[in-house]
């Protein structure tokens, strides 16, 4: 079974007979009157957000600074904590989860930051494998599985390279080979184009873009309109900690400025 | 198996590239080991000596002086039977007077002797003195007098559990003070090594994967930093040692010689066990996630 596909459930025939199916998504994150409160004040507080999101969706998260998009990524990866209110990420609770099960979870999602997050002193190769070794795979496995990865992002050519002779889209393509390469079936990118120029940002949200049309649920926190306004993709827009705007095929919008 | 070599793999890529850090953690185990080391082998030798030179008191027996030359050896034997008795000496009543005399040979002429049949003792142990002379004391029949310098004793005595107690409490507190060293160098180690925990976290490797690296490498630095601090108390010992021989030959006898392989094996061990414990503490502080 691919894991990727939503199920298909045959409902019935047409009156020229031919089937009709319903495509149900799996529920990949549930959060239903998330709220979370800091002790030194209001920046990046959520207050009653709940959202649902869909297996395979792309998903973009928009907002001012210190609307609380990075807040709700770090929830999905629980680096944060709900003060209240529940997190169901692929099936878990992540409320209630102890920090032993933070690993397990994390092997399930690829994480990619806005400082790329690279080794300095590792190459390209050495810093995707990295990620594979951490969780103790073979190295006859990784050998196999990182030509792909860096295929994907258009790597491959600079597998020996270091991070310092690379520049910042290279360096993002990288960590976005890294968060793949195990295939996760949830990628979370916060700020992923923050310090790229609009070019080059433009290819980094291509390459998520790809991934996301190979199955993985995407969710980006970004402020790069243009990219947002080209992919025409669902939209959450965030203001003061609270769900603003939720659309199916959005644009930037204007709630997104400062 | 396959991640554990890998780790072990790690810790040695680390201690490679993190060589600064490295050092100033090797440095740091050898100095507090050296000053241990030091201190320790300071009071061992001051414990010697002390015994040594408490060793050396002497208890006299002065025999009645009814007391028959042939009971003589019947009473050394007895003597010999004490325990804490380390040897025995008998000096005859005619030996003791000739000795006299022959110091003394104007005074002594014409003049009877008047000494006793004497046993001079050895005792292994200085604290048990007059235990064991108040038990020959008892011995009415054949003991008349027991002498034994007393006063002496005690003030050695008291000099030597000063030192026992002296040499436990700075020899603790230079432990603890090795091991806040050496905690806080480790846990510099891993605060440059932010980055890379902030990603293995990241990726979902598990707390023991990323604390094992850094555990074998605080191991490593401990044994390094103790072999360090073996050579140099090697080192320090031998030209020590030569120092006393040729300024106060008479001291040295009260030193006894030191096994350095011994020492030094000793100083590796401490020297890993500092690192563990050290980069245990450091590691479970700084290691939470959330």
């Amino acid at each position: 079974m691919n894991l990727w596909l939503p199920e298909a459930l045959f409902f019935g025939y047409t009156e020229d007979q031919s089937p009709v199916y319903i495509f149900i998504l799996p529920v990949m994150i549930e959060l239903s009157r998330v709220s979370v409160t800091y002790k030194s004040g209001d920046v990046g507080a959520l207050s009653d957000v709940s959202l649902c999101i869909k297996k395979g969706e792309f998903v973009f998260l928009v907002g001012p600074t210190g609307a609380g998009k990075s807040t709700l990524l770090k929830l999905l990866y629980r680096d944060a904590r709900a003060t209240e209110g529940s997190v169901n990420v692929l099936g878990q609770e992540l409320s209630k989860m102890r920090s032993s099960q933070i690993p397990p979870l994390r092997r399930q999602m690829g994480i990619v930051l806005q400082d790329y997050g690279l080794l300095p002193e590792r190459t390209v190769w050495q810093n995707v494998a990295f990620a594979c070794q951490a969780l103790g795979q073979r190295g006859r496995d990784i050998r196999r599985k990182l030509p792909e990865a860096l295929e994907l992002v258009k790597m491959a050519h600079r597998c020996d390279a270091y991070p310092a002779e690379l520049s910042g889209g290279e360096q993002q393509r990288v960590a976005i080979a890294r968060a793949l390469v195990n295939r996760p079936p949830l990628l979370l990118a916060d700020e992923p184009t923050g310090n790229l120029d609009p070019n080059t940002g433009a290819g980094i949200m291509d390459v998520l873009y790809e991934a996301n049309q190979r199955g993985a649920t995407i969710i980006v926190a970004t402020h790069d309109k243009f990219s947002v306004d080209r992919l025409r993709q669902r939209v959450i827009a965030l203001r003061g900690g609270k769900i603003v705007r939720d659309e199916p095929c959005g644009g930037y919008g204007s709630e997104a400025g400062d | 198996m396959r991640s554990f070599f890998f780790l072990i793999g790690e810790a040695f890529i680390n201690l490679r590239r993190h060589s600064l850090m490295t050092v100033a953690a090797v440095t740091t185990i050898a100095v507090a080991l050296s000053l241990i080391g030091a201190f320790a082998l300071m009071s061992y030798q001051a414990n010697v000596a002390t015994n040594r030179a408490a060793s050396e008191f002497e208890i006299h027996v002065y025999c009645r002086e009814q007391v028959k030359k042939e009971a003589i050896p019947a009473i050394k034997k007895r003597l010999e039977g004490i325990s804490g008795i380390r040897s025995v000496r008998y000096i005859s009543k005619e030996k003791a007077f000739n000795e006299y005399a022959k110091n003394l040979p104007i005074d002594t002429r014409g003049i009877p002797n008047q000494f006793n049949e004497t046993f001079v003792l050895l005792l292994k142990d200085p604290a048990k003195g007059s235990q064991i002379a108040s038990v020959i004391r008892g011995w009415h029949e054949e003991v008349e007098e027991v002498a034994l310098p007393e006063a002496e004793m005690g003030g050695l005595l008291r000099i030597m559990s000063f030192l026992k107690y002296l040499g436990a409490l700075t020899g603790a507190l230079l432990l603890i003070g090795a091991l806040l060293v050496v905690s806080n160098t480790i846990r510099l180690s891993v605060f440059t090594r932010r980055r890379e925990i902030r990603i293995m976290q990241i990726i979902g490797a598990s707390p023991s994967f990323i604390r094992l690296p850094l555990f074998i490498e605080g191991l490593i630095h401990g044994i390094l930093g103790g072999a360090l601090a073996g050579i140099c108390l090697a080192v320090v010992n031998h030209y020590t040692q030569g120092l006393i021989e040729s300024v106060i030959p008479m001291l040295s006898r009260y030193f006894a010689p030191i096994d350095m392989k011994n020492i030094a094996m000793q100083s590796v061990a401490v020297g890993a066990l500092l690192g563990a414990a050290g980069s245990l503490l450091s590691i479970h502080r700084y290691l939470r996630l959330t």
